[in-house]
Protein backbone atom coordinates (compact mmCIF):
# COMPACT_ATOMS: atom_id res chain seq x y z
CA UNK A 1 0.00 0.00 0.00
CA UNK A 2 2.63 2.80 -1.09
CA UNK A 3 1.24 6.33 -0.43
CA UNK A 4 4.42 8.61 -1.09
CA UNK A 5 8.16 6.95 -2.02
CA UNK A 6 9.98 7.04 1.57
CA UNK A 7 13.39 8.52 1.55
CA UNK A 8 16.56 6.29 1.49
CA UNK A 9 18.13 3.97 -0.69
CA UNK A 10 15.58 1.36 -0.80
CA UNK A 11 11.56 1.47 -1.30
CA UNK A 12 11.24 -0.19 1.73
CA UNK A 13 7.26 0.35 1.10
CA UNK A 14 6.75 -1.88 -1.51
CA UNK A 15 10.15 -3.88 -1.49
CA UNK A 16 10.97 -4.07 2.21
CA UNK A 17 13.51 -6.63 3.38
CA UNK A 18 13.80 -7.33 6.81
CA UNK A 19 16.72 -8.71 6.27
CA UNK A 20 18.25 -5.52 3.67
CA UNK A 21 21.46 -3.65 4.74
CA UNK A 22 19.13 -0.56 4.08
CA UNK A 23 17.24 -1.50 6.54
CA UNK A 24 20.04 -1.98 9.06
CA UNK A 25 21.33 1.12 8.46
CA UNK A 26 18.52 3.24 8.68
CA UNK A 27 16.23 1.41 10.90
CA UNK A 28 15.11 4.15 13.00
CA UNK A 29 13.81 6.29 10.19
CA UNK A 30 12.16 3.24 8.57
CA UNK A 31 10.36 2.38 11.42
CA UNK A 32 9.04 5.86 11.32
CA UNK A 33 7.91 5.79 7.74
CA UNK A 34 6.39 2.79 7.86
CA UNK A 35 4.48 3.59 11.00
CA UNK A 36 3.37 7.24 9.43
CA UNK A 37 3.00 6.75 5.28
CA UNK A 38 2.56 3.04 4.78
CA UNK A 39 0.82 1.41 7.65
CA UNK A 40 0.94 -2.12 5.77
CA UNK A 41 4.13 -2.50 3.26
CA UNK A 42 4.96 -5.23 1.71
CA UNK A 43 8.11 -7.83 0.74
CA UNK A 44 9.21 -9.72 -2.22
CA UNK A 45 11.10 -11.98 -0.27
CA UNK A 46 10.37 -15.59 0.59
CA UNK A 47 7.42 -15.53 -1.69
CA UNK A 48 6.02 -12.08 -0.60
CA UNK A 49 4.87 -10.98 2.86
CA UNK A 50 3.05 -8.02 4.80
CA UNK A 51 4.34 -5.42 7.05
CA UNK A 52 2.08 -4.21 9.97
CA UNK A 53 3.11 -1.43 11.52
CA UNK A 54 1.07 0.82 13.42
CA UNK A 55 0.49 -0.13 17.04
CA UNK A 56 -3.79 -0.33 16.92
CA UNK A 57 -2.95 -2.93 13.83
CA UNK A 58 -0.65 -4.77 15.68
CA UNK A 59 -2.38 -5.14 18.29
CA UNK A 60 -5.11 -6.36 16.51
CA UNK A 61 -4.06 -8.61 14.37
CA UNK A 62 -1.71 -10.30 17.52
CA UNK A 63 -5.28 -10.64 19.62
CA UNK A 64 -6.69 -12.31 16.62
CA UNK A 65 -5.32 -15.57 16.77
CA UNK A 66 -8.18 -17.47 14.90
CA UNK A 67 -7.78 -15.01 11.77
CA UNK A 68 -4.15 -14.16 11.73
CA UNK A 69 -2.14 -18.19 12.60
CA UNK A 70 1.01 -18.54 14.03
CA UNK A 71 0.94 -22.21 13.19
CA UNK A 72 0.08 -22.43 9.80
CA UNK A 73 3.32 -20.31 8.63
CA UNK A 74 5.57 -19.94 11.16
CA UNK A 75 7.04 -16.91 12.71
CA UNK A 76 8.93 -15.80 10.20
CA UNK A 77 9.21 -16.20 6.45
CA UNK A 78 10.28 -19.47 4.75
CA UNK A 79 9.24 -21.35 7.91
CA UNK A 80 5.98 -23.41 6.68
CA UNK A 81 8.38 -26.64 5.65
CA UNK A 82 10.72 -26.62 8.72
CA UNK A 83 11.33 -29.70 10.36
CA UNK A 84 12.47 -27.96 14.24
CA UNK A 85 9.47 -25.90 15.16
CA UNK A 86 9.26 -23.19 18.33
CA UNK A 87 6.76 -24.23 20.34
CA UNK A 88 4.70 -22.34 21.65
CA UNK A 89 5.47 -19.37 19.56
CA UNK A 90 4.37 -21.50 16.31
CA UNK A 91 1.02 -22.86 17.82
CA UNK A 92 -2.65 -21.73 17.91
CA UNK A 93 -4.81 -22.12 20.63
CA UNK A 94 -6.17 -24.17 22.24
CA UNK A 95 -2.70 -26.55 22.71
CA UNK A 96 -0.75 -23.58 22.69
CA UNK A 97 -3.41 -22.36 25.92
CA UNK A 98 -2.36 -25.08 27.36
CA UNK A 99 0.94 -24.71 27.27
CA UNK A 100 0.95 -21.18 28.72
CA UNK A 101 -1.50 -22.39 31.26
CA UNK A 102 1.11 -25.21 33.18
CA UNK A 103 3.86 -22.80 32.39
CA UNK A 104 2.32 -19.26 33.59
CA UNK A 105 2.82 -19.97 37.56
CA UNK A 106 6.66 -20.48 37.07
CA UNK A 107 6.78 -16.88 34.87
CA UNK A 108 4.75 -14.82 37.21
CA UNK A 109 6.30 -11.90 39.17
CA UNK A 110 6.12 -13.63 42.72
CA UNK A 111 7.89 -16.69 41.36
CA UNK A 112 10.19 -14.67 39.41
CA UNK A 113 11.41 -12.30 42.40
CA UNK A 114 12.38 -15.77 44.14
CA UNK A 115 15.15 -15.20 41.52
CA UNK A 116 16.73 -12.14 41.56
CA UNK A 117 19.63 -12.66 44.17
CA UNK A 118 20.79 -15.45 41.64
CA UNK A 119 20.71 -13.15 38.59
CA UNK A 120 22.45 -10.40 40.70
CA UNK A 121 25.05 -13.32 41.59
CA UNK A 122 25.34 -14.26 37.82
CA UNK A 123 25.62 -10.09 37.34
CA UNK A 124 28.78 -9.86 39.48
CA UNK A 125 30.12 -13.09 38.48
CA UNK A 126 30.45 -11.36 34.48
CA UNK A 127 31.56 -7.76 35.75
CA UNK A 128 34.48 -9.46 37.72
CA UNK A 129 35.89 -10.80 34.60
CA UNK A 130 37.07 -7.27 33.47
CA UNK A 131 36.10 -4.53 36.50
CA UNK A 132 39.89 -4.82 36.70
CA UNK A 133 40.67 -4.01 33.08
CA UNK A 134 38.82 -0.59 33.11
CA UNK A 135 37.60 -1.45 29.87
CA UNK A 136 35.05 -4.15 28.32
CA UNK A 137 32.92 -5.09 24.99
CA UNK A 138 29.81 -4.94 26.96
CA UNK A 139 28.20 -7.26 24.60
CA UNK A 140 30.62 -10.04 24.10
CA UNK A 141 31.30 -9.53 27.97
CA UNK A 142 28.14 -9.40 29.84
CA UNK A 143 25.14 -8.62 27.70
CA UNK A 144 25.01 -11.73 25.66
CA UNK A 145 25.70 -14.07 28.14
CA UNK A 146 23.54 -12.56 31.52
CA UNK A 147 20.41 -14.28 29.66
CA UNK A 148 21.81 -17.49 29.13
CA UNK A 149 23.88 -17.71 32.66
CA UNK A 150 19.97 -17.25 34.20
CA UNK A 151 17.92 -19.45 32.09
CA UNK A 152 21.41 -22.76 32.59
CA UNK A 153 22.17 -21.07 36.18
CA UNK A 154 19.21 -20.01 37.82
CA UNK A 155 16.32 -21.52 36.09
CA UNK A 156 17.88 -24.94 35.30
CA UNK A 157 20.32 -25.70 37.84
CA UNK A 158 23.40 -26.27 36.13
CA UNK A 159 26.08 -26.61 38.10
CA UNK A 160 28.96 -23.71 37.97
CA UNK A 161 31.60 -25.89 35.95
CA UNK A 162 29.47 -26.85 33.34
CA UNK A 163 27.84 -23.38 32.69
CA UNK A 164 30.68 -22.18 31.05
CA UNK A 165 30.88 -24.57 28.40
CA UNK A 166 27.12 -24.82 27.39
CA UNK A 167 26.37 -21.35 27.42
CA UNK A 168 29.61 -20.50 24.37
CA UNK A 169 27.46 -22.90 22.83
CA UNK A 170 24.29 -20.87 23.11
CA UNK A 171 26.39 -17.61 21.76
CA UNK A 172 27.64 -19.67 19.35
CA UNK A 173 24.24 -20.88 18.40
CA UNK A 174 22.60 -17.61 18.51
CA UNK A 175 25.85 -14.78 17.73
CA UNK A 176 28.39 -16.39 16.17
CA UNK A 177 29.48 -16.69 12.29
CA UNK A 178 26.68 -18.52 10.49
CA UNK A 179 28.61 -21.18 9.27
CA UNK A 180 29.01 -22.15 13.14
CA UNK A 181 25.65 -21.61 14.51
CA UNK A 182 24.23 -24.95 13.07
CA UNK A 183 26.66 -27.05 15.29
CA UNK A 184 26.58 -24.47 18.40
CA UNK A 185 22.53 -25.18 17.89
CA UNK A 186 23.52 -29.20 17.83
CA UNK A 187 25.35 -28.86 21.13
CA UNK A 188 22.49 -27.20 22.72
CA UNK A 189 19.88 -29.37 21.80
CA UNK A 190 21.81 -32.74 22.45
CA UNK A 191 22.35 -30.88 25.99
CA UNK A 192 18.60 -29.85 26.58
CA UNK A 193 17.66 -33.29 25.46
CA UNK A 194 20.20 -35.16 27.63
CA UNK A 195 19.05 -32.70 30.72
CA UNK A 196 15.08 -33.29 29.89
CA UNK A 197 15.78 -37.17 30.30
CA UNK A 198 18.11 -36.89 33.37
CA UNK A 199 15.22 -34.74 34.98
CA UNK A 200 12.93 -37.37 33.62
CA UNK A 201 14.89 -39.81 36.21
CA UNK A 202 14.83 -37.46 39.17
CA UNK A 203 12.04 -36.15 41.60
CA UNK A 204 9.78 -33.30 40.87
CA UNK A 205 11.58 -30.44 41.72
CA UNK A 206 8.96 -27.79 41.78
CA UNK A 207 10.21 -25.82 38.39
CA UNK A 208 9.24 -25.18 35.29
CA UNK A 209 10.98 -28.37 33.99
CA UNK A 210 8.52 -30.24 35.84
CA UNK A 211 5.63 -29.21 33.87
CA UNK A 212 7.28 -29.38 30.43
CA UNK A 213 7.99 -33.63 31.33
CA UNK A 214 4.67 -33.48 32.53
CA UNK A 215 3.06 -32.37 29.24
CA UNK A 216 0.01 -31.11 27.86
CA UNK A 217 -2.98 -32.81 25.73
CA UNK A 218 -1.39 -31.93 21.78
CA UNK A 219 -4.04 -30.65 18.72
CA UNK A 220 -5.20 -34.17 18.77
CA UNK A 221 -5.93 -35.11 22.32
CA UNK A 222 -2.61 -36.86 22.65
CA UNK A 223 0.04 -36.80 25.21
CA UNK A 224 2.57 -34.02 23.97
CA UNK A 225 5.46 -35.86 22.29
CA UNK A 226 9.10 -35.38 24.10
CA UNK A 227 9.92 -33.80 20.69
CA UNK A 228 7.76 -31.02 20.88
CA UNK A 229 8.88 -30.98 24.85
CA UNK A 230 12.23 -30.10 23.45
CA UNK A 231 10.66 -27.68 21.02
CA UNK A 232 8.97 -25.72 24.45
CA UNK A 233 13.03 -25.84 25.80
CA UNK A 234 14.38 -24.12 23.33
CA UNK A 235 11.61 -21.72 22.74
CA UNK A 236 11.69 -20.60 26.15
CA UNK A 237 15.86 -20.54 25.73
CA UNK A 238 16.12 -18.68 22.40
CA UNK A 239 13.41 -16.70 23.34
CA UNK A 240 14.82 -14.74 26.03
CA UNK A 241 18.77 -14.64 24.48
CA UNK A 242 19.05 -12.23 21.79
CA UNK A 243 16.30 -10.38 23.35
CA UNK A 244 17.53 -9.80 26.24
CA UNK A 245 20.82 -9.29 25.70
CA UNK A 246 20.14 -6.20 23.31
CA UNK A 247 18.30 -4.52 26.41
CA UNK A 248 21.15 -5.22 28.34
CA UNK A 249 23.52 -3.63 25.74
CA UNK A 250 21.00 -0.71 25.19
CA UNK A 251 20.59 0.03 28.58
CA UNK A 252 24.46 0.58 29.06
CA UNK A 253 24.62 2.53 25.97
CA UNK A 254 22.23 5.11 27.08
CA UNK A 255 23.56 5.32 30.45
CA UNK A 256 27.17 6.14 28.37
CA UNK A 257 25.87 8.18 26.38
CA UNK A 258 23.24 10.39 28.65
CA UNK A 259 25.17 11.42 31.80
CA UNK A 260 21.75 13.48 33.08
CA UNK A 261 19.68 10.25 33.03
CA UNK A 262 22.33 8.29 34.99
CA UNK A 263 22.65 10.70 37.77
CA UNK A 264 19.22 10.66 38.13
CA UNK A 265 19.07 7.17 37.99
CA UNK A 266 22.08 7.20 40.88
CA UNK A 267 20.13 9.31 42.94
CA UNK A 268 16.77 7.75 42.87
CA UNK A 269 16.40 4.22 42.69
CA UNK A 270 12.81 4.37 42.52
CA UNK A 271 12.92 5.80 39.01
CA UNK A 272 14.51 2.14 37.85
CA UNK A 273 10.69 -0.02 36.49
CA UNK A 274 9.97 2.31 34.71
CA UNK A 275 13.31 3.88 33.02
CA UNK A 276 13.55 -0.15 32.38
CA UNK A 277 10.05 0.08 30.87
CA UNK A 278 11.05 2.61 28.35
CA UNK A 279 14.17 1.16 27.57
CA UNK A 280 12.24 -2.00 26.75
CA UNK A 281 10.36 0.03 24.02
CA UNK A 282 13.11 1.92 22.40
CA UNK A 283 15.76 -1.69 22.49
CA UNK A 284 12.44 -3.62 21.15
CA UNK A 285 14.42 -6.60 20.37
CA UNK A 286 12.17 -8.21 18.27
CA UNK A 287 11.38 -6.32 15.24
CA UNK A 288 8.59 -8.28 13.76
CA UNK A 289 7.08 -12.00 14.12
CA UNK A 290 4.69 -13.92 11.64
CA UNK A 291 1.09 -14.74 10.90
CA UNK A 292 -1.14 -15.99 7.94
CA UNK A 293 -3.67 -15.17 7.32
CA UNK A 294 -6.21 -17.99 7.56
CA UNK A 295 -9.67 -16.24 5.75
CA UNK A 296 -9.99 -12.75 3.53
CA UNK A 297 -9.31 -9.97 5.35
CA UNK A 298 -8.00 -6.59 5.42
CA UNK A 299 -5.93 -4.58 7.52
CA UNK A 300 -5.94 -1.10 7.70
CA UNK A 301 -7.58 -0.96 4.41
CA UNK A 302 -4.88 -3.43 2.85
CA UNK A 303 -6.72 -6.31 1.40
CA UNK A 304 -5.38 -9.63 2.67
CA UNK A 305 -6.11 -12.66 0.81
CA UNK A 306 -6.39 -15.91 2.68
CA UNK A 307 -2.92 -18.07 3.30
CA UNK A 308 -1.05 -14.01 2.64
CA UNK A 309 1.46 -14.12 5.25
CA UNK A 310 2.18 -11.33 7.62
CA UNK A 311 5.14 -9.87 9.81
CA UNK A 312 3.74 -7.96 13.19
CA UNK A 313 6.06 -5.12 13.73
CA UNK A 314 6.50 -4.89 17.30
CA UNK A 315 9.76 -2.35 17.36
CA UNK A 316 7.54 0.04 14.40
CA UNK A 317 4.25 -0.32 17.30
CA UNK A 318 6.84 1.13 19.97
CA UNK A 319 7.90 3.81 17.67
CA UNK A 320 4.11 4.99 17.00
CA UNK A 321 3.82 8.41 17.78
CA UNK A 322 -0.21 8.31 18.11
CA UNK A 323 0.62 6.18 21.59
CA UNK A 324 4.24 7.33 22.07
CA UNK A 325 4.53 11.14 21.32
CA UNK A 326 8.20 11.91 20.39
CA UNK A 327 9.21 8.59 20.02
CA UNK A 328 12.29 8.09 19.02
CA UNK A 329 13.27 10.01 22.15
CA UNK A 330 14.44 7.90 25.53
CA UNK A 331 12.36 9.12 28.04
CA UNK A 332 12.86 7.56 31.50
CA UNK A 333 9.88 9.29 32.73
CA UNK A 334 7.67 8.15 29.87
CA UNK A 335 3.98 5.90 31.04
CA UNK A 336 3.89 3.39 29.12
CA UNK A 337 0.49 1.59 29.87
CA UNK A 338 0.67 -1.57 27.60
CA UNK A 339 4.60 -2.07 25.84
CA UNK A 340 4.19 -3.22 22.17
CA UNK A 341 7.66 -5.01 22.59
CA UNK A 342 6.42 -7.58 24.51
CA UNK A 343 3.33 -8.54 21.92
CA UNK A 344 -0.24 -8.85 22.10
CA UNK A 345 -3.05 -11.73 22.72
CA UNK A 346 -2.35 -15.29 23.54
CA UNK A 347 1.66 -15.07 22.28
CA UNK A 348 2.25 -12.15 24.49
CA UNK A 349 6.09 -12.92 25.59
CA UNK A 350 5.81 -15.40 28.81
CA UNK A 351 9.33 -13.88 30.49
CA UNK A 352 8.35 -10.47 30.34
CA UNK A 353 9.12 -10.41 33.92
CA UNK A 354 12.56 -12.31 33.75
CA UNK A 355 13.52 -9.53 31.35
CA UNK A 356 12.25 -7.05 33.78
CA UNK A 357 14.56 -8.25 36.32
CA UNK A 358 16.99 -9.07 34.47
CA UNK A 359 17.12 -5.23 33.51
CA UNK A 360 16.55 -4.00 37.10
CA UNK A 361 19.24 -5.78 38.36
CA UNK A 362 22.06 -4.88 35.69
CA UNK A 363 20.92 -1.29 35.90
CA UNK A 364 21.64 -1.86 39.50
CA UNK A 365 25.02 -3.47 39.58
CA UNK A 366 26.52 -1.26 36.05
CA UNK A 367 25.28 1.81 38.71
CA UNK A 368 27.09 0.52 41.71
CA UNK A 369 29.76 -0.76 39.93
CA UNK A 370 30.89 1.05 36.88
CA UNK A 371 29.54 4.25 37.78
CA UNK A 372 31.54 6.40 35.46
CA UNK A 373 31.04 4.17 32.41
CA UNK A 374 31.40 5.59 28.92
CA UNK A 375 31.80 4.99 25.19
CA UNK A 376 35.53 4.10 24.29
CA UNK A 377 37.08 7.35 22.13
CA UNK A 378 36.73 6.32 18.86
CA UNK A 379 34.68 3.52 18.99
CA UNK A 380 31.06 3.68 18.36
CA UNK A 381 27.94 0.93 19.37
CA UNK A 382 27.71 -1.52 16.10
CA UNK A 383 24.11 -2.31 15.30
CA UNK A 384 22.66 -5.34 12.98
CA UNK A 385 19.53 -7.07 12.24
CA UNK A 386 18.85 -10.80 12.16
CA UNK A 387 15.65 -11.25 10.60
CA UNK A 388 12.95 -10.85 13.63
CA UNK A 389 15.84 -9.38 15.96
CA UNK A 390 18.02 -6.28 16.26
CA UNK A 391 20.98 -6.18 17.55
CA UNK A 392 24.16 -4.87 19.17
CA UNK A 393 27.20 -6.51 18.64
CA UNK A 394 29.39 -4.12 20.21
CA UNK A 395 29.89 -2.05 22.60
CA UNK A 396 33.22 -0.32 23.87
CA UNK A 397 32.90 0.68 27.03
CA UNK A 398 35.78 2.13 29.47
CA UNK A 399 35.33 3.01 33.36
CA UNK A 400 37.44 3.76 36.53
CA UNK A 401 39.31 -0.16 37.67
CA UNK A 402 37.47 -1.50 40.31
CA UNK A 403 38.09 -4.74 42.87
CA UNK A 404 36.40 -8.41 42.10
CA UNK A 405 33.48 -8.69 44.58
CA UNK A 406 32.40 -12.91 43.86
CA UNK A 407 36.34 -14.50 43.79
CA UNK B 1 -18.40 -15.46 26.75
CA UNK B 2 -15.46 -16.19 28.93
CA UNK B 3 -12.17 -14.78 30.06
CA UNK B 4 -8.77 -16.36 31.26
CA UNK B 5 -5.78 -14.67 33.19
CA UNK B 6 -2.45 -15.49 32.21
CA UNK B 7 -0.39 -15.83 34.99
CA UNK B 8 2.66 -15.13 33.74
CA UNK B 9 1.33 -11.93 32.62
CA UNK B 10 -0.56 -10.77 35.61
CA UNK B 11 1.31 -8.39 37.57
CA UNK B 12 -0.92 -7.16 40.51
CA UNK B 13 -1.72 -3.79 38.99
CA UNK B 14 -5.40 -4.12 39.87
CA UNK B 15 -6.33 -2.32 36.99
CA UNK B 16 -8.99 -5.16 35.83
CA UNK B 17 -11.01 -4.66 39.14
CA UNK B 18 -10.79 -0.93 39.31
CA UNK B 19 -11.84 -1.17 36.02
CA UNK B 20 -14.75 -4.19 36.53
CA UNK B 21 -14.99 -5.09 40.23
CA UNK B 22 -18.31 -6.64 39.34
CA UNK B 23 -15.95 -9.09 37.41
CA UNK B 24 -12.74 -8.96 38.66
CA UNK B 25 -11.31 -9.22 42.11
CA UNK B 26 -8.07 -9.33 43.38
CA UNK B 27 -6.33 -11.77 46.20
CA UNK B 28 -4.35 -10.69 49.28
CA UNK B 29 -1.30 -9.83 46.79
CA UNK B 30 -3.41 -7.81 44.69
CA UNK B 31 -3.12 -9.78 41.53
CA UNK B 32 -6.02 -11.06 40.02
CA UNK B 33 -7.88 -14.27 41.94
CA UNK B 34 -8.13 -16.36 39.39
CA UNK B 35 -5.35 -16.70 37.75
CA UNK B 36 -4.69 -19.69 34.77
CA UNK B 37 -8.16 -20.79 34.48
CA UNK B 38 -11.59 -20.10 32.34
CA UNK B 39 -14.32 -18.04 33.45
CA UNK B 40 -17.43 -18.27 32.67
CA UNK B 41 -19.24 -14.72 32.21
CA UNK B 42 -23.16 -13.86 32.36
CA UNK B 43 -24.33 -11.73 29.68
CA UNK B 44 -24.98 -9.19 31.39
CA UNK B 45 -21.09 -8.46 32.52
CA UNK B 46 -19.30 -8.63 29.26
CA UNK B 47 -19.23 -5.27 28.92
CA UNK B 48 -17.49 -4.85 31.60
CA UNK B 49 -15.23 -7.90 31.49
CA UNK B 50 -14.04 -6.36 28.14
CA UNK B 51 -13.54 -2.96 29.82
CA UNK B 52 -11.35 -4.57 32.53
CA UNK B 53 -9.41 -6.92 30.12
CA UNK B 54 -8.82 -3.71 28.39
CA UNK B 55 -7.75 -1.81 31.73
CA UNK B 56 -5.16 -4.01 31.87
CA UNK B 57 -1.53 -2.99 31.14
CA UNK B 58 0.32 -6.25 31.08
CA UNK B 59 -2.44 -7.56 28.65
CA UNK B 60 -3.08 -10.15 30.83
CA UNK B 61 -6.31 -11.31 30.54
CA UNK B 62 -7.76 -12.64 27.42
CA UNK B 63 -11.23 -12.52 26.44
CA UNK B 64 -12.53 -15.89 24.47
CA UNK B 65 -16.02 -15.89 22.93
Amino acid sequence: MTTTQPAGKRDHFSDFDLDSPEFTEEYEQVLGDLVEKCPVAHSKVAGGYWVVSRYEDVRACAQDWETFSSEAGGFEPGRAEAEAKLYPVELDPPYQTRWRNVLGPYFAPRAIREREESIREQADILIDTFIEKGECDFVADFAAHLPGRVFFGTFLGVPFSELQGIQDATDAAMRGPMEGRPAGWDIVGKFLGDYLMQRQEEPPRGDFVDVVLAGVEDHDGQPASFTHKMFIMIDLLAGGIGTTTFLLAGMANHLATNPEDKARLMADPSLHANAVEELIRYYSSIVALGRTAMKDTDVAGQPIAKGDFLMLSFAAACRDPSVFPDPNRIDIDRKIAVNPAFSFGPHRCIGSHVARLEGMVTLERLLARMPDLQLKPGTAPVFSNSTITRNLDSLQLVFTPGPKVRS
Amino acid sequence: MRYLVDTALCSGHGACAAAADEVYSLDDAGFNAICGREVEVPPELEKAAVEGADACPDQAIRILN
